[in-house]
């Protein structure tokens, strides 16, 4: 499955879905999760330091996220209304903001 | 705004920054100084510098000019060259219109970063609870599109 949304940095990256939807989320954040939200504020500069990807659900190439992302070097897509519906913290994905602009699902969280 | 918008259509980067201060000033002077009509005001200065200015007139008058670039460039690697420092930019600024569309860009990044007491770009939190504070009917609730709704969290878990 794959969820499409806009590019805002470029490049590729995989790893573990981790879900900020508060400030606490953010301590969840570990190296090379990729970082996932409805949209990122200053305080999460810390988190994003650390991500090796960004995707949000909301927020344009202006956008927080999409700025942040650029200074860091790392892959972000935003806008993708979707994200953190679909997917869940745990699973493990593909961030593709090279040409196609999309996440691809590799393994799915196991549930407990 | 008719001003922010003219001035904007010029890349006048030097009046963009003073309609945006103005305008900040403004939004800051009536959280500080609520009352009903005002706070009314600063919805509107909050939406449309917000969430309209912010996130789509500049990239949209940003990419509509990409093209008329000397050596065009793509909308991502204008932004990502000037975010990441690149080396590429002694060579774009050559450019005069590069250089404009430049400033534009750091000016409303500028702007972005803004912030007052500890409380970052236009405070959209407190905002809501004075609006909250002083509407004078419930059925005129304004919600935070960014603040982590605990329906979403449900979602999630």
């Amino acid at each position: 499955m794959e969820i499409k949304g806009v590019k805002a940095s470029l490049g590729r990256a995989k790893g573990i879905v981790k879900i900020v939807l508060n400030k606490d989320d953010l301590k969840k954040v570990n190296d090379g999760d990729i970082l996932l939200s409805v949209m990122t504020t200053p305080d999460f500069v810390h988190a994003m330091k650390k991500a090796s990807a960004i995707v949000t659900d909301e927020g344009s190439i202006l956008c927080h996220a999409a700025i942040i992302s650029r200074e860091l070097k790392i892959p972000c897509i935003v806008a993708t209304k979707i994200a953190t519906q679909v997917l869940k913290t745990g699973d493990l994905v593909e961030v593709d903001a090279t040409n196609k602009s999309v996440i691809s699902i590799i393994k799915r969280r196991q549930e407990v | 705004m008719q001003l922010l918008l003219k001035d904007t259509y010029l890349l006048d980067a030097k009046n963009v920054e003073k309609d945006l201060i103005r305008l900040w000033k403004r939004y800051q002077y009536i959280l500080n100084n609520p009352n009903w009509e005002d706070l009314n005001e600063a919805r509107a200065i909050l939406y449309l510098t917000g969430r309209i200015y912010c996130e789509q007139i500049v990239p949209e008058a940003i990419r509509k000019r990409l093209n008329q670039l000397k050596k065009t460039i793509s909308e991502i690697e204008f932004y990502t060259a000037i975010d990441s420092n690149s080396k590429d930019l002694k060579t774009y600024r050559k450019d005069k219109l590069f250089s404009k569309l430049e400033k534009l860009y750091l000016i409303v990044k500028k702007y972005k970063n803004k912030e007052t007491s500890g409380q970052y770009y236009l405070d959209e939190e407190r905002f809501i609870e004075l609006y909250d504070q002083y509407r004078p009917s419930k059925d005129l609730k304004v919600g935070f599109r960014g603040k982590y709704g605990k329906e979403l969290g449900k979602l999630n878990k």
